[in-house]
């Protein structure tokens, strides 16, 4: 049987011409609805940016990873918006499944939101640089820093495949509500059950010197979240069409090969780093990660008067403090919270000093009471001028909960 | 020779089988549909709906074939190369009311790889009355005034095989007209070109140049309006004759079952 007439098609070659035109790019981007979206993710990321805590502006690492955070609020709701573009898309499910085209449309539907998201979300960033530059931090993020910015932004695309396609097959009014506590619940339910390395794509409630996100980490979660994303569009795509499902498969599967190492992974999905420490001054020498020398001399200076106190009831004051982090610190070296360098928090300073002489290895809690108490009348004496006995303090901190 | 015989054949199913939620919505349905304008009649649930979409391959058959345009729409080359030779319109048919009259006839235009070429798509709008309207967005208008929008959008490309699901739903009585006049026009417009629209008014059936009536997803009836006129007798005029033929062809289906 010889086939009918076919419809022309465009372009001078006669051919099928471009798949996608920037004048159908165009038209479907006007009438996505772009602007409430961008409305709706610049005002979530500035409230996760302004109203939260600022401990992280003076560390780009911290900064970045914070800022990655938003995801656990931001993929929930895209994946509602997602859903209601979705649902809107599916009034033309008929016209969809019956055109040549009808599959890349259905795609095509969910590309302006995404990118919405996406660009929002790059341009949030700009504000946590303006703060950080503001609070005088050296420099800009690493190459190492952005590559975060890679697994949050496929977490975010796989909400927004994930809410429209839901949206697009149910229909439902209900669809953006249950899509968002859905993303939510199964975010909190990856940190809550232990599987963090699957869900959590950056936040650090302190500083991350010395610690960064595990590389393999990374690359799997953007394997995972990439390649879910195309299994999840496949497999509408291919339920639209009745056929290709060949893609869909492939991709789930690809996907599956980041998902396992996600799973075994054990624990929080941070690994040690060099870290650059500057080092300067003696009695005690102070080391900090190199975004923090600015704020030595400030330190330097509140510890004098408490180091001029030890050393002249006796107390040999630690050779060496440094900045905390993640590997540990050797016996006798002092550890300087993030707290001691950015902040007026007499505590954080007195602690540079004691902690040289707090061990960690007491077995009950009776232990760790009385350990308490002894740290806590040695900062009380260090603070105050008059205050003796300082090198009895000292000893009994120090004899206590030893390895 | 052989060409001419196809061009007669632009549809054709052969026994064809279908069941949904475990109930036969048709059964053995035979049919060869060359050019021209064709009414699919019946009673509610009698399996039109089900028919056009399995033209259009939504549908799975259960057995049988059907070929559209001489492609087999079972296998999914043959659907990819159907979509290309027909425009679909659904019952209820809809679109984002977001999208002006215009944007969304262009929008069709690209779906069926028609270039978005504004004469084009302002000759569909203007086929379907709505050229004053054209900027207009679609929830903005009507339902029949957005049925014709949508009419539009499915045939900017000038298929030869349009297929439509109860299109004269929700129109008044002069759009009716018009519509019939578009569908029969687009017959007209090609040697090659088929109109197949489902429908229950007898004044739609009467404007088809032949008519299927399907009754429990069987063919009941299959020849010209006038052949279904005189199935009630033939002593009343056309319109009325129909509607009475219709309401005799569901009598007896009912009795039948």
């Amino acid at each position: 049987m010889t086939a009918v007439r076919e419809v022309p098609k465009p372009g001078v070659d006669g051919g099928a011409g471009s798949p996608l035109d920037a004048a159908t790019f165009g038209l479907v981007f006007r009438r996505s609805g772009w602007r409430a979206v961008l409305v709706l993710v610049v005002l979530a990321q500035l409230a996760h940016v302004l109203l939260r805590p600022r401990g992280w502006v003076y560390e780009w690492r911290w900064a970045t990873y914070q800022y990655q955070f938003s995801t656990v609020l931001l993929a929930p709701l895209v994946a509602g918006i997602a859903a209601v573009i979705g649902r809107r898309w599916s009034s033309a499910r008929v016209q969809l499944a019956s055109s040549p085209r009808g599959g890349l449309g259905l795609v095509l539907g969910a590309v302006p939101v995404t990118l919405v998201v996406l660009g929002a979300y790059v341009a949030g960033f700009v504000v946590v640089v303006v703060l950080a530059k503001g609070a005088g931090t050296p420099g800009m993020p690493s190459a190492g820093e952005l590559a975060l910015f890679g697994p949050a932004m496929a977490q975010l695309i796989v909400a927004v495949a994930g809410g429209y396609v839901v949206g697009w097959w149910t229909r439902s009014l209900l669809a953006a509500p249950l899509v968002a506590v859905v993303v939510f619940a199964g975010l909190l339910g990856g940190w809550v059950g232990g599987e963090v390395a699957l869900v959590k794509v950056g936040g650090a409630s302190a500083s991350l010197v010395g610690l960064q996100q595990a590389g393999s980490v990374i690359q799997n979660q953007v394997v995972f979240f990439g390649f879910a994303t195309v299994a999840i569009g496949g497999v509408a795509v291919a339920r639209l069409r009745r056929s290709g499902w060949a893609v869909p498969a492939g991709a789930a599967v690809i996907a599956l090969v980041g998902l396992v190492p996600l799973l075994n992974w054990t624990g929080e999905p941070l690994v040690a780093v060099d870290e650059p420490m500057v080092c300067s001054g003696e009695s005690p020498r102070i080391c900090v990660a190199e975004p923090y020398e600015r704020f030595v001399p400030d330190l330097r200076s509140r510890l004098d008067p408490m180091v001029e106190r030890l050393q002249v009831q006796g107390v040999a004051v630690p050779v060496e403090v440094r900045q905390a982090f993640y590997l540990g610190m050797d016996p006798g070296v002092g550890a300087v919270a993030q707290e001691a360098l950015v902040s007026e928090d007499p505590q954080a300073a007195e602690f540079a000093l004691v902690s040289a002489w707090l061990h960690d290895e007491c077995t009950s809690a009776e232990e760790m009471r009385a350990q308490s108490q002894v740290l806590a009348t040695l900062q009380d004496s260090l603070r105050s001028p008059t205050a003796a006995g300082l090198a009895d303090l000292v000893a009994a901190l120090d004899a206590m909960c030893r390895p | 020779m052989q060409e001419l015989l196809d061009r007669a054949r632009l549809v054709r199913c052969a026994d064809v089988v279908v069941r949904r939620r475990n109930q036969r919505t048709l059964s053995g349905v035979s049919l060869q549909l060359g050019a021209g304008v064709v009414a699919l009649a019946g009673a509610n649930g009698s399996g039109k709906s089900t028919l056009l979409q399995c033209l259009t391959g939504l549908l799975p058959v259960e057995a049988g074939s059907i070929a559209v345009g001489g492609h087999d729409v079972a296998s999914a080359p043959g659907r990819r190369a159907a979509r290309r030779v027909f425009g679909f319109l659904p019952q209820r048919a809809d679109f984002p009311g977001s999208f002006t009259v215009e944007e969304s006839v262009a929008y069709g235009g690209w779906l069926h790889r028609a270039p978005l070429d504004g004469d084009a798509v302002a000759a569909a709008i203007e086929r379907v009355g709505l050229t004053a309207d054209r900027r207009k967005k679609l929830s903005e208008l009507s339902g029949g005034m957005r049925q014709r929008a949508l009419l539009a959008q499915v045939t900017v490309h000038t298929p030869p095989i349009v297929l439509l699901d109860e299109p004269t739903v929700g129109l008044d009585a002069e759009h009716r007209h018009a519509l019939r006049q578009f569908l029969a026009d687009h017959a007209a417009a090609g040697s090659n070109n088929l109109v197949v629209f489902s429908t229950h008014l007898p004044d739609d059936i009467a404007a088809a140049d032949r008519v299927i009536v399907l009754a429990r997803g069987a063919v009941a009836f299959d020849g010209s309006p006038l052949g279904l006129a005189a199935t009630a007798g033939g002593e009343l005029d056309g319109e009325v004759s129909i509607e009475v033929a219709l309401r005799t062809l569901d009598a007896v289906d009912r009795c039948s079952a």
